[in-house]
């Protein structure tokens, strides 16, 4: 059995539960939200491990038959309401606990929850990362500025979505307000994009040329986005492999640039990819790997 | 520099500092809450520099973080800051930017930091994560039966079928769990199970060991059945290196651990958390603790990155404690 964790609204998971109705597969989807309050989970541990009888709202499932769990959009045990609250810690204490394969599991899915500390992880794959500075002192903000010749980015410290801009010389007089919260600051890396998403041992890599600094939101500011599927060479290939499997997780998206001069860098890892924009765009058939990956049972 | 980050009523932070004082370290206390106003952080991401750059502005003090010796964090992930005069979005927006920040400063620094933060909590359970649950069997501990639910049926049934005798904890959350008894045990799930979801887990016969780790040193104290600690009581062994086995695993520096130990010399481990209950502490191990804590917190170490990431400072790999 697989289960699908998370609001069946979200389109990277209903294009997952698609691809798997169309294997046959057997499927369990577990959201609280539709039966908040007479929805209970409840399971057993015997000798540290989970015991055979897993109750999910009103269902008793036996642990032994769950081979693989999707999650996206579960939510975030801070918010809500108590019940919210108590309904999605459980969910993931179970899937943490479970032994199945877990995409993704939380440890590994919160390390993109704050960006400077995920780019120290990314480093240690050997990626180079962008010169970064976090920052709440206007003086070192232009300074930067300075160093990196006007060539500087902003973007949130966190997994808050935030679209990344180019700093202009007229927002620096805006820069005093860094004073009240940590801005992160990026040298700007001239090239073109490349997003890796990786599935297991699969791997499939989107290069997105774009005139701005976001390519998610070239349509909104008027900008140019082209998209096509690529291979990488095999040494990247090998190391975006390695990196995912590094932080814990089973899939990736992979946010690089290719520079002019050849090089790669990495700007983050997102742990819960919305891959459906570049499957929609290229015909990758990232969901059919992450439905092949659930059926299997294992990475 | 020891840098506390403790609420004011904090006990473990405010003997933490009176001590710093006494032994004449320089100690700074800031409540997680005030961060935005006390603190100005500047912090260059430098991922291959030989000494982490960057500063703290505290008060208007300039201090670099390669002057920090320690950082003592009672911070309860994410932070929780006073920002009332601002929009509810913006306010969200910058509690968690500050959070990011933080989190990331924590988790590099290259001084002691009691306790480094890990991206998503420690898991609740030692039987919720197969390494934590390896570990533990690798050191021959065992691993009572647990119920975690929702249902505060299931959670009652589960309590009356082990005999009334239980170890409860909230999921989620890092603070300790306590021992029920048959006579309020019922009450104290139902109280508790208005705000969370529960683990129950059996207790076996046996003695109560409660292992403290501070920095590198443990102290032990054996708990009589009426909850006080017992002086001279004997024991086939105590779990000392299993509780520090434990705590390093976790990336823990300030622990407390949990163990009943029977009288076939078996060891059940029933819970470790980086939360130390400081009232339930006998007086003698607090002033123990503390006085650990501060050398661990005071002790100048090689400020270069390429040494405390061996471990030197117990700075493991951020991505070590990722699997």
């Amino acid at each position: 059995m697989i289960l699908l964790l998370g609001p069946m609204a979200d389109q990277a998971l209903a294009n997952v539960c698609a691809r798997l109705a169309a294997r046959n597969a057997d499927l369990m989807l577990v959201h609280p939200d539709a039966e908040m309050h007479d929805w209970n989970i409840a399971w057993s541990t015997e000798s540290g491990r989970i015991g055979d009888r897993l109750r999910v709202g009103k269902r008793v499932v036996s642990v032994g038959d769950v081979t693989s769990a999707y999650l996206r959009g579960v939510g975030n045990p801070q918010g809500g309401t108590a019940r919210e609250r108590m309904l999605i810690a459980s969910l993931w204490e179970l899937v943490d606990g479970l032994p199945a394969l877990v995409v993704n599991r939380r440890r590994a899915s919160s390390t993109n929850n704050s960006k400077p500390y995920q780019q120290r992880l990314i480093a240690e794959f050997g990626f180079r990362v962008p010169k970064t500075l976090v920052t709440m002192v206007p003086e070192e903000a232009r300074a930067f500025y300075e160093a990196c010749n006007g060539r500087v980015i902003y973007k949130s410290v966190s997994a808050e979505r935030s679209i990344v801009k180019l700093l202009k010389p007229e927002d620096l007089p805006r820069l005093d307000q860094i004073r009240f919260c940590p801005v992160q600051l990026q040298e700007m890396i001239p090239g073109v994009d490349i997003r890796v998403h990786t599935v297991g041992e699969r791997l499939f890599a989107t290069e997105v040329s774009s005139d701005t600094a976001d390519y998610r939101y070239a349509g909104r500011e008027n900008g140019r986005r082209t998209m096509r599927a690529i291979e990488l060479r095999p040494e990247l290939h090998a190391r975006c492999l390695a990196l995912t499997k590094g932080l814990g997780l089973i899939m990736s998206g992979i946010d690089l640039r290719r520079t002019p001069g050849g090089d790669y860098v990495c700007f983050e890892v997102n742990t819960s990819p919305g891959f459906t924009f570049f499957e929609s765009y290229t015909g990758q058939r990232i969901g059919d790997a992450v439905a092949d990956l659930l059926c299997k049972g294992s990475a | 520099m020891i840098l506390i980050l403790a609420d004011s009523f904090d006990p473990w932070a405010t003997l933490v500092h009176r001590e710093a004082q006494r032994t004449g370290g320089d100690v700074c206390w800031i409540e997680p809450s005030h961060l935005l106003d006390r603190t100005v952080l500047n912090w260059p991401v430098e991922t291959s520099a030989a000494v982490m750059p960057g500063s703290l502005i505290v008060d208007g003090r300039l201090v670099p973080f390669d002057e920090l010796t320690g950082v003592f964090s009672r911070i309860n992930w994410p932070l929780s800051l006073q920002l009332d005069d601002l929009d509810p979005r913006d306010a969200e927006y910058v509690r968690k930017e500050t959070t990011a920040s933080w989190f990331a400063l924590l988790t590099a620094v290259p001084c002691a930091v009691v306790n480094r933060p890990v991206p998503g909590g420690r898991p609740t359970l030692l039987a919720g994560s197969s390494k934590l649950r390896q570990l533990v069997e690798d050191h021959g501990i065992l691993l009572p039966p647990s119920r975690s639910t929702t249902s505060q049926a299931d959670a009652i049934l589960q309590f009356s079928a082990w005999s009334e005798r239980a170890y409860l904890k909230a999921l989620g959350v890092e603070e300790m769990g306590v021992y029920l008894q048959a006579r309020d045990g019922a009450d104290q799930i139902c109280r508790l199970m208005e705000r969370f979801a529960v683990t129950l887990q059996s207790v076996p016969e046996g003695q109560r060991v409660i292992v403290y780790v501070a920095g590198r040193e443990v102290a032990a104290t054996v708990i009589q059945a009426n909850g006080s600690s017992a002086g001279g009581c004997e024991l086939p062994f105590l779990p000392m290196e299993e509780g520090l086995a434990l705590a390093r695993a976790l990336g823990l520096e300030f622990a407390e651990c949990h163990f009943i130990v029977t009288s076939e010399r078996q060891l059940y481990c029933l819970d470790i958390t980086g939360a130390p209950n400081y009232w339930r502490c006998p007086q003698h191990i607090q002033h123990e603790i503390v006085g650990r804590l501060v050398r661990h917190l005071s002790d100048a170490r090689s400020a270069s990155l390429h040494d405390s990431s061996v471990g030197a400072d117990g700075r493991s790999s951020a991505g070590e404690r990722l699997r």
